[in-house]
């Protein structure tokens, strides 16, 4: 069973959000999707100071089994990306909702965040899986 | 010896490209699934050209600049791929298929592992039906871009599978593109050789084995793939 935290926001393509409290966000990709991904080798992190549309593909990750986009859950702006990623993908793995974080938006909308699907209805989603 | 194993020229089924094009052909095939042009695509293509080719998170190791120079200088340049995994020989001798599908689900463990049956069972199919003694899914310890899904004969690798997942615009649904590239000619030492060089030449210590691969010119030398091609193209395209 995967481990999906009560207090972050998800998208139905895997990737977590937190909500900083402060017009800010930091995403990554879920535990069910690390597992389905395998052992991560290599995250394309986006560039500092890009605008990103929701919904828009911001990076790729790469594990022994296959390379997946990653896509923003929503617009921004990015304030910070995850460079110790990029001398330790595993993170991903060991901790995907702690060290294994890949970037930090300035919300274009912070009430965006709403849309999101709560850990209730993520679990639903990735049970149907 | 190289296996005189036929791969005959200007077929409809076979595309000749250089690698480049290739790797292009394939990221335009994901790319018109991505657009909802439709749901389903097949490619196959052997190049005419010689390269080595890597994801491209290669380009970022130490001593990569001279590697590349390296292996230029022995006629294999290097270029870059979408799909993941590590270095792998493109050539003459190589035969690359592409499968691109439009899927209802997402990318996890599952289908993934589904990914790769979906290109891998009807492979083994059309291998047994040329008169391959029980080609099978599994690792080959030893082989260059290793993983759970070559296409194998005995524990050798003769098909070296990949996958990349990218999502359809506007919806839920992802495509995926499944690869796979079967060595034909030439013998296992050449290709290993190659990508036992760039191993060398960017310093890291792990070698490969060619005897841990095979050609399709070594099991059945007198075979005219590219004329048994369509029949692979077709088992593949059964389910779409």
């Amino acid at each position: 069973m995967s481990n999906i935290p009560a207090n972050l926001r998800y998208t139905e393509s895997h990737e977590w959000v937190l909500d900083n409290g402060d017009g800010t966000v930091t995403l990554g990709i879920t535990d069910h999707a690390q597992e389905a991904l395998g052992d991560v080798v290599f995250v394309e992190l986006p560039e500092v100071g890009r605008s990103l549309d929701a919904g828009e593909e911001f990076g790729v990750i790469e594990s022994v089994k296959a390379a997946s986009d990653l896509y923003a859950p929503l617009a921004g702006e990015v304030i910070e990306a995850n460079e110790a990623l990029e001398d330790a993908p595993e993170t991903v793995n060991e901790a995907p909702y702690e060290g294994g974080w890949i970037a930090k938006l300035k919300l274009a909308d912070a009430a965006a965040l709403e849309g999101l699907l709560d850990a209730e209805a993520y679990a639903k989603l990735a049970d149907a899986e | 010896m190289t296996p005189a194993c036929s791969l005959e020229r200007d077929s409809q089924t076979l595309h000749r490209p250089s690698v480049a094009e290739g790797l292009a052909l394939e990221e335009a095939l994901l790319e018109s699934i991505c657009h909802g042009e439709g749901d389903f695509g097949l490619v196959a293509w052997s190049p005419q050209d010689r390269a080595l080719v890597m994801p491209r998170r290669h380009e970022r190791l130490e001593g990569f600049p001279e590697a590349r120079a390296a292996l230029a200088a022995q006629g294999w340049p290097i270029q870059f791929r979408s799909t993941g995994g590590t270095p792998v020989p493109q050539c003459p001798a190589v035969i690359n298929v592409a499968l691109a599908l439009r899927c209802r689900v997402t990318g996890s463990a599952a289908h993934l592992e589904w990914g790769y049956r979906r290109l891998g069972m009807p492979w083994c199919d059309w291998l047994s039906e040329l008169g391959v003694t029980a080609p099978n899914l599994g690792e080959a310890p030893g082989a260059y871009c290793d993983g759970r899904f070559n296409v194998r004969i005995g524990e050798r690798k003769l098909v070296g599978t990949a996958q990349r997942w990218r999502r359809v615009r506007g919806c839920r649904d992802m495509a995926m593109l499944a690869h796979g590239a079967m060595q034909v000619g030439e013998t296992p030492e050449t290709l290993v050789g190659v990508v036992n060089a760039f191993q060398a030449a960017i310093g890291d210590p792990e070698r490969f084995s060619p005897a841990s691969h095979i050609a399709l010119g070594q099991l059945l030398p007198e075979a005219r793939v590219e004329a048994a091609l369509p029949g692979l193209l077709a088992r593949l395209a059964e389910d779409a």
